[in-house]
């Protein structure tokens, strides 16, 4: 890692944990002054910009007027944009509530409570998760008749819906299943039976007197680890994920069943993502070794995860950085892989279609030529340039043993 | 005078807001990008206070003359009562 990235963890690490303001001593803090540049690039790349400003005036390191005035443009925006994300997130809780529906908010309000601050984590739509089919149906139509407007989606799990207020629009996306289906088919099935309705959990965000939904805490901790997984196996994810995840284990530990969701981790071949993720969690951002060990019971030691850190850190948000990070496929790298992929590929982009067989090789074409042409006119990168990236990224799947599950044992949940 | 329960002060660095985060329903024209004397106003607001009250909470942080001062208060005041963020007496 460079040494503004390292630097950068350890204000997060503070910004996590104000009261250990003695881990960043003096010569650090002078670092700080030095690099303060690249702090703010990488905050920036990562949306973790009011967390790091929060932290520069909390450790009173001396701001130029071009840093006061970057900050000045962009912290209002981002808190202004919170707070009234907040307001769009307690009109959807009180739309959805009139209905005989159960649902579940994801993310989003679950996680402010978690951290020092709401303002430090950027909220940009409200997610909500309907899993019973005429309950979603009931819901979705109720909404559309508020006037919230369907965005053509090319996934199966969640439809993004625009609303339209005081010159605004919001986005609600509502979800049907919790993640994107993946290419294991007993993942999926183990992830239908879990997320069944369970028992919705009313929890309450106090600065905003709201009380809302969620799933229960081992199901939402489960849920955070696939959020990161399904990001990972597009594009990438950034810091601001790890960050949600240490925030939101130091504040939940008591209410998760760490027994449960390793069993579960287990079955589904995630053990090593998780594993990985948690300890990079502990080494980089100060999660505390006890729930890290709740996590990682079976490690026999210490493993680094540089490779992954290194990957985190070049992805920004959502691997928006870099347009050649668009592909990684969960099987690995042979050409009868690549097809398999395509033909994925081709069902997500051809919901209705691709249940016509004789339609497949025509539809074949369409997403390879869609591929080439994106990779050409929208992401403007070299193909060849994108499978690269693919094989690194395909070396570092091959590491954490995801969808492994030959030394689990089977079972429903 | 006293603040309205409804609304909270958010503070983060130097910049602080004034938002109806307790309110059911609420957008982004009824929040306020305040200072650090709009903080301490609304800081003692959280009482009843009287225009007296208020000057004295700002004096005793900062060396400024009664007529500066209370032009902060007022200004601060009518943004206040604008979005309905001040209860009368």
């Amino acid at each position: 890692m460079k040494p503004e990235e390292t630097l950068f963890c350890s204000l997060m690490d503070f910004s996590l944990h104000p009261d250990k303001k003695e881990n960043l001593n003096q010569a650090m803090q002078e670092e700080i002054v030095k690099l303060l540049p690249e702090l703010i690039h990488i905050a920036d790349l990562h949306n973790l910009l009011p967390a790091l400003y929060d932290s520069l005036c909390q450790l009173e390191i001396p701001l130029s007027p071009d840093n006061n005035s970057f900050f000045l443009q962009r912290i209002p925006n981002i808190c202004y944009g919170n707070y009234d994300m907040l307001g769009f997130t307690k009109k959807i809780i009180a739309i959805l509530s009139s209905l005989p529906i159960t649902f579940y908010v994801l993310k989003g309000v679950t996680l402010l409570s978690s951290y020092p601050k709401m303002e430090y984590r950027k909220y940009g739509d409200v997610d909500i998760l309907v899993p019973e089919p005429q309950e979603y149906k009931m819901a979705k139509k109720h909404l559309l008749s508020l006037g919230f407007v369907p965005k053509k989606d090319l996934v199966d799990h969640h439809l993004e819906l625009q609303f339209n207020e005081n010159n605004m629009t919001y986005l609600l996306e509502l979800h049907s299943k919790v993640i994107a289906s993946q290419a294991n088919r007993f993942f999926n099935e183990q992830l239908e039976h879990i997320y069944r309705n369970p028992v919705p959990v009313k929890e309450t965000f106090a600065d905003a007197d709201l009380t809302f939904p969620m799933l229960p805490h081992t199901e939402n901790a489960l849920y955070l680890l696939l959020h990161m997984l399904q990001h990972f196996l597009s594009a990438g994810f950034g810091i601001k994920l790890l960050y949600d995840w240490t925030a939101y284990l130091e504040h939940s530990a008591d209410k998760i069943s760490f027994p449960r969701l390793n069993d579960i981790l287990s079955t589904l071949g995630l053990t090593g993502f998780c594993n990985a993720i948690t300890l990079l969690c502990k080494q980089y951002l100060g999660l505390p070794p006890q729930i890290a060990a709740s996590l990682t019971p079976y490690m026999q030691q210490e493993e680094t995860f540089d490779e992954l850190m290194e990957d985190i850190l070049s992805a920004g948000e959502f691997g928006k950085t870099d347009a050649a990070r668009l592909l990684v496929m969960q099987k690995g790298g042979v050409i009868s892989q690549y097809l398999y992929e395509l033909h994925r590929q081709m069902k997500n982009r051809f919901q209705k279609a691709h249940k016509i067989f004789l339609l497949w090789p025509f539809l074949w074409l369409a997403t390879g030529i869609c591929f080439l042409w994106n990779n050409h006119f929208l992401r403007k990168i070299k193909t060849s340039a994108l499978l690269a990236t693919t094989q690194k990224r395909q070396r570092l799947l091959r590491s954490l043993n995801l969808f492994d599950t030959k030394q689990a044992k089977r079972q429903r949940f | 005078m006293k603040a309205n329960s409804d609304f909270i002060l958010r503070e983060i660095g130097k910049f602080y807001f004034i938002v109806p985060m307790k309110r059911q329903e609420f957008s982004k024209c009824e929040i306020i990008h305040t200072n650090e004397t709009g903080a301490i106003l609304w800081q003692r607001l959280q009482k009843e206070s009287t225009e007296k009250e208020l000057l004295h909470a700002i004096q005793s942080v900062y060396d400024i003359d009664d007529l500066t001062a209370l032009s902060d208060i007022h200004a601060f005041l009518n943004q206040l009562q604008q979005i309905g963020a001040i209860c009368p007496s």
